[in-house]
């Protein structure tokens, strides 16, 4: 079992979350080029190590939180919500 | 091999509460007014019951009966310019009280979380899954017994409720076996179906 210590909920099953994805910048829908959208819609890091992600708490707070976990070892080190989130990752 | 609570605990269905889901910004006039911490959960002088199940987010459970409107313009009240959104949600769910001295000892049967006095006490809300389903679950004790409404979504209504009648060994499969008969293979055979009871 992981457990994933939701900011608002405390430290809950990984189960009771959604996997969102990697956490992206969109860019500039008026400016941005066709290279880089398809490299916003398709292309991911999919780093073997830490990884700026984002989680849905589907059953309790119902908030996205910005996470930041080992992809090899499955351990979380950083959990915002992702509106208080100032610092790490990109919006 | 856990004691069977039986008569300690009694499942009383209540989804003919009125719920209302109130969102607002988390510091704004609304969330003041309201005035309940996340994760608790606080009965106004009216019977209703004001829970706050995320730090935007208010589950406003009331008595039977009340009026929606009399909810509706409190909130408007409040408002004073901020925004608000105030949404029965009373017809899309399922309610039953858990009440009794095993009330804890049956929901932690199904649900992971920490039921004890330091980490859930009386007036905690949480949501968390039970029993596989999303639900929420208030910690509302009456006349100082132990007391849960756990609230889930209507399709899962039925579900809910045998998983909590079978946890707390008032199901009707329970009372068969405890007669002596084999139930089960009876009911399936014949038809191929579950008994619908």
């Amino acid at each position: 079992m992981m457990l994933l210590s939701c900011p608002h909920c405390g430290p809950r099953d990984a189960a009771e979350f959604a996997y969102v994805g990697e956490r992206t910048r969109r860019p500039d829908p008026n400016t941005a080029t066709a290279r880089q959208w398809r490299s916003y819609l398709y292309l991911r890091r999919n780093p073997a190590g830490w990884a700026d992600e984002l989680w849905f708490h589907r059953t309790g707070c119902r908030r996205y939180l910005a996470v930041r976990r080992h992809t090899v070892t499955g351990e979380f080190d950083t959990v915002h919500d992702v509106r208080e989130a100032s610092t790490g990752g990109d919006d | 091999m856990p004691s069977r609570p039986g008569s300690e605990v009694s499942l009383t269905h209540c989804s003919n509460q009125i719920a209302v889901l109130v969102r607002a910004d988390q510091a704004g006039a609304v969330a003041a007014a309201l005035g309940v911490a996340p994760g608790r959960a606080v009965r106004d002088g009216d019977g209703t019951l004001v829970t706050r199940t995320a730090p935007d987010a208010w589950l406003l459970l009331a008595p039977a009966g009340y009026h929606v409107e009399s909810i509706t313009e409190r909130i408007e009240s409040y408002a004073d310019g901020d925004f608000a959104s105030v949404v029965d949600v009373t017809h899309g769910h399922t309610v039953v009280r858990l009440h009794g001295s095993a009330a804890a000892s049956v929901l932690s049967r199904v649900c992971a979380i920490d039921l004890g006095e330091a980490a859930t006490p009386d007036g905690t809300v949480f949501g968390s899954l039970v029993a596989g389903i999303s639900a929420t679950v208030v910690r509302d004790d009456v006349d100082g017994e132990r007391s849960y409404l756990v609230r889930c979504d209507r399709s899962y209504g039925r579900y809910l409720i045998d998983v909590l009648a079978d946890a707390s060994g008032a199901h009707p499969a329970d009372r068969h076996r405890s007669a002596g008969k084999e139930v089960g293979c009876a009911h399936h055979t014949g038809t191929g179906r579950l008994d619908p009871r």
